[in-house]
């Protein structure tokens, strides 16, 4: 830390109105399977410090794969350099929220660390579940994925917060590919990845799931096509962390809104206008952003900008009501702190304003998946993740799903294929008319959410309670 | 679009990206050589990635957060243990850091199961294979790019509109070396110019992708990013439906990427878990379509090589006369198979044009419109070959072969094997960020839903 608060001190003397430092080590085991073999391994280690400066109205941001302070203070100077750059044509200011200063410490509690794991106990736990799989009917192929991570940062700036964070992750999956019926089809068991130790991969049952998708793969292949027309859709909690995530946490990213990502990632339809006054989703729909979430791939404790992780609504009651911002920002929008929510993937990489952890509250009436389903005549229950796309300003929205099962008089009768349906996404959260109580409430997450260019990958956790959602498109695949 | 890159024997010297470090990299290099000399195993392979860039981004008629420097070099080890490989990615170039990185790889395979498609090293008179070759650079300094943008920020504002992308170069090395003596190096040197441009209705967007800013013709292309963003505003909408269309390259690149990705690993297809394969020894494409890979054609030049290995990148056929020819294959599945001179996946992508423009085949289009782009494509159906994906940054409206103002964007749900069979005109290739394609002009693109913008 004092390499850091040296060069903070020396960056002050340069005139800078802000600078930040952050020395960050990030750490991925990383393995994929194909049938009973690791298809690859990598293990990667990489570490260095990213020095961001804000010179008058422009930012620069250097960064060295070395600790040692002459190289530190080279890539401050660079930074400083094109912050010069790109202040002397700016046309705008940058007036940055106020944040408290922080001296703190924050650790995901773990009991086992995966870095400490042989990579054979690993494997032995995927390969016997995908053993398990290869001996379902029509199986051709069973694949799975193991990744930990362990990020440790040191974080000072020139408002005198000095904070350490050491966070570990942990996400898993195994899948079955059956072919039958001219038809190749998957399942998935994905089980929600976590900031957690190896412990959490240790409990999870990956051989006793494997049965159950093996045969759902195969069925799937001799599943009848759906019916295209307007449907009634209940979505189970994976496949809504995905719709959730495209639909509500991109949108509104407030960068994106003010067209930092116009170039890349896109726009959003979510405008400044439409703050407190928006109708996003039915009176049901309740978005909560919680970077403070146990065990949340986004909970942090401080964000790469030295601000307190937070939890606020992004959408109450219905109406859209807030936005996850940074400290340059959240001041457009009359905030006055910073939600906690920038983060960024490697030392070489600039914080940018990330999907927070967010998730869709439960029902407040007593409703269960069984009743829901009890409760809709005629309708598809759709579980996991299969085809997504949106369009750039968030509107027009394509997905799938992993497994699509037909409901009939209250009950589901059987597996149905090539089922997508589309929306404009705040039409679809509007149409959302039952959301199940907090029994049926399951997380999920990513570790891979693209943004930002260079293209940085960002992880967050999602959740929900399974929801019905009445008079939406359904095409068939075909 | 308009990037053209000339292949030569002789690099010259900049003084942009690509300098940084060196002296450390050297001493990597020489560490790294030291360890290959006495290897643990009979199977040690080290990569050495070098990244260095410029990359500011802008957004707003202004450089934004996103102005920096990133050097990044990176060691990936990979040492074989009795049918086993493991692995250590390290940025830590020390000579402690090297060290770890090949205990740690080797530990790692010896913990992993027996890999049945275990490959030993690379040889020297296998490495000899790869066809080599230096690019002729031309090095930009950063007050040249940061002037650049200056006058486009000017320009898009003197005509009342804003803009948003990316103006970045790059250098980036890999050195592979193995403990049977195989040292490969390539480097390449490029700058990269995206540019968006908005009205307050709508956007349009170009890239310029070459080795040297010398050849960006920055009249001509500021004019047509004016000239066609001013068109796009006010997007119509329209019902989707079936149409024509004329593709720009990008736009062709993006789609058809995705296609090959999905399909055209040979293994796959073998076992029958492709779209390939129910297509195997019938047309897949109209039969003027040759779609290849050749590491150095000057168009669009590659890795000659993979930088995981060593392995030669070799030049193949994938689809030719319309029909299947071959895929890619790992060096496990080429020996099984006894073929010779393929790649692990295609080191650049190929697909063959012609010398039409694009307004030739927007003149032979009667009602139809133009795209520039795609965006979040992904696969619908993967044994259907059927992908979505929506129009972004210019869809214009074609009328009697004049393009005729902009429509709002579509989304499609579309089967890029019958999109490939109903191609009715090829035009001339450009470079871009997948490989060289051409404009095509394709009847009855299935647009299913429109959006608000």
């Amino acid at each position: 830390m004092e390499k850091l608060t040296d060069l903070i001190g020396y960056l002050k003397k340069q005139g800078v109105r802000f600078a930040d430092a952050r020395e960050h080590l990030f750490e991925e085991r990383s393995l994929r399977f194909e049938d009973r073999r690791v298809a690859h391994l990598n293990e990667e280690y990489t570490n260095g410090v990213g020095v961001r400066i804000l010179f008058g109205n422009g930012w620069g941001y250097g960064s060295t794969p070395s600790t040692a302070p002459g190289c530190i203070r080279e890539a401050a100077d660079e930074a400083l350099e094109m912050a010069k750059a790109a202040n002397a044509r700016a046309i705008g200011s940058i007036d940055l929220c106020e944040e408290p200063c922080h001296i703190a410490t924050f650790e995901t509690k773990i009991e086992e660390d995966p870095f400490q794991v042989g990579v054979d106990e690993i494997a032995n736990a995927i390969i016997t579940a995908n053993d398990e799989i290869l001996k379902g009917k029509d199986i051709i192929k069973a694949y799975g994925m193991a990744v930990f991570r362990r990020m440790k940062k040191r974080y000072a700036n020139t408002e005198g917060s000095e904070i350490r964070t050491t966070i570990y992750t942990t996400l898993s999956e195994i899948k079955a590919l059956a072919r039958a019926n001219d038809e190749v089809k998957e399942r998935t068991f994905a089980p929600p990845p976590m900031n957690a130790g190896y412990e959490y991969f240790r409990n999870t049952d990956f051989r006793g799931a494997a049965p159950r998708i093996a045969a759902e793969a195969r069925e799937h292949c001799f599943a009848k096509s759906c019916e295209d027309g307007e449907q009634t859709l209940i979505l189970d909690p994976e496949h809504l962390s995905l719709t959730m995530h495209e639909s509500v946490g991109h949108p509104t990213e407030l960068d994106r809104v003010l067209g930092y990502e116009e170039s890349c990632a896109g726009r959003s339809f979510v405008t400044l206008d439409k703050l407190r006054t928006f109708r996003y989703g039915s009176e049901l729909v309740d978005f909560v952003a919680d970077n403070t979430l146990d065990r949340g791939l986004a909970t942090y404790g401080y964000d790469d900008e030295g601000v307190e992780c937070q939890k606020w609504h992004i959408i109450k009651d219905g109406i859209f009501v807030g936005y996850g911002a940074n400290r340059e920002v959240a001041g457009r929008i009359g905030l006055k702190r910073a939600t906690g929510t920038t983060r960024a993937t490697r030392y070489c990489d600039v914080p940018i304003v990330r999907i927070p952890n967010l998730y869709l509250a439960p029902g407040k009436k007593q409703l269960s998946l069984a009743d829901l389903i009890a409760d809709t005549p005629r309708g598809i229950y759709i579980e996991g993740m299969g085809s997504f796309s949106i369009d750039q300003m968030r509107l027009n929205m394509q997905f799938g799903g992993d497994a699509f099962w037909e409901i009939k008089d209250g009950r589901i009768v059987g597996m149905l294929k090539n089922v997508t349906y589309n929306a404009i996404s705040y039409e679809f959260w509007r149409k959302c008319d039952a959301i199940c109580d907090e029994r049926e409430f399951k997380r999920h997450g990513f570790i891979s959410c693209g943004k930002g260019d260079p293209m940085q990958l960002a992880q967050m956790s999602h959740g929900a309670s399974p929801a019905r959602f009445r008079n939406i498109t359904v095409r068939r695949a075909k | 679009m308009s990037n053209k890159s000339t292949l030569t024997e002789k690099p010259k010297k900049g003084t942009g990206p690509g300098n940084r470090g060196a002296a450390q990299l050297e001493v990597a290099k020489t560490i790294i050589r030291k360890r290959l000399k006495k290897p643990a195993t009979d199977n040690v392979c080290a990569c050495l990635f070098e990244e260095d860039m410029h990359f500011i981004r802008f957004s707003n008629n202004e450089v934004n957060r996103e102005n920096l420097r990133k050097a990044l070099n990176t060691l990936i080890v990979n040492v074989g243990y009795q049918g086993r490989i493991g692995n250590f990615q390290t940025n830590d170039l020390s000579e402690e850091g090297v060290a770890h990185a090949f205990a740690r790889a080797y530990e790692n395979a010896k913990l992993l199961p027996e890999d049945p498609e275990y490959m030993p090293a690379i040889t020297k008179d296998e490495a000899a294979q790869a066809r080599l070759y230096k690019l002729e650079t031309h090095a930009n300094t950063s007050g040249q790019r940061y002037d650049l943008l200056s006058r486009i920020f000017k320009e898009i504002g003197r005509n009342g509109l804003s803009c948003a992308g990316t103006l970045s170069s790059s250098f980036n090395r890999a050195t592979t070396l193995n403990n049977l003596g195989v040292e490969l190096s390539h480097e390449e040197q490029t700058l990269g110019l995206n540019v968006t441009a908005m009205t307050n209705s709508s956007s349009y967007k170009d890239s310029f992708l070459d080795t040297d800013l010398s050849r960006f013709d920055e009249q001509a292309f500021l004019r047509s990013l004016v000239e066609k963003t001013k068109l796009s505003e006010n997007p119509q909408h329209l019902p989707p439906g079936r149409f024509t269309v004329v593709l720009s390259p990008r736009a062709v690149g993006e789609l058809v990427m995705f296609m090959l990705w999905y399909n055209f690993d040979r293994k796959a297809i073998d076992e029958k878990r492709t779209a390939i394969f129910p297509r195997l020894g019938t047309r897949i494409a109209d039969e003027r379509i040759r779609i290849h890979v050749h590491p150095q054609h000057p168009d669009c030049p590659a890795f000659p090589f993979s930088p995981t290995d060593g392995r030669p990148a070799g030049s193949f056929d994938m689809i030719k006369d319309g029909m299947f020819v071959d895929g890619w294959y790992s060096r496990f599945y080429e020996k099984k198979t006894n073929v010779k001179e393929k790649g692990r996946w295609p080191s650049n992508v190929l697909f063959a044009g012609t010398d039409r423009s694009a307004e030739e085949l927007i003149a032979n289009v009667d009602d139809g419109f133009y795209v520039n782009s795609f965006w979040y494509i992904r696969l619908v159906d993967l044994m259907d070959g059927i992908f979505t994906g929506m129009t972004r940054d210019g869809v214009f409206l074609i009328k009697n072969g004049k393009l005729c103002g902009s429509v709002k964007n579509f989304r499609f749900n579309q089967n890029v094997f019958a999109m490939l069979m109903n191609v009715l005109a090829i035009g001339q290739t450009f470079r871009t960020e997948y490989g060289a394609f051409p404009f095509l002009t394709v009847k009855d693109f299935n647009f299913v839903s429109g959006t608000e913008f």
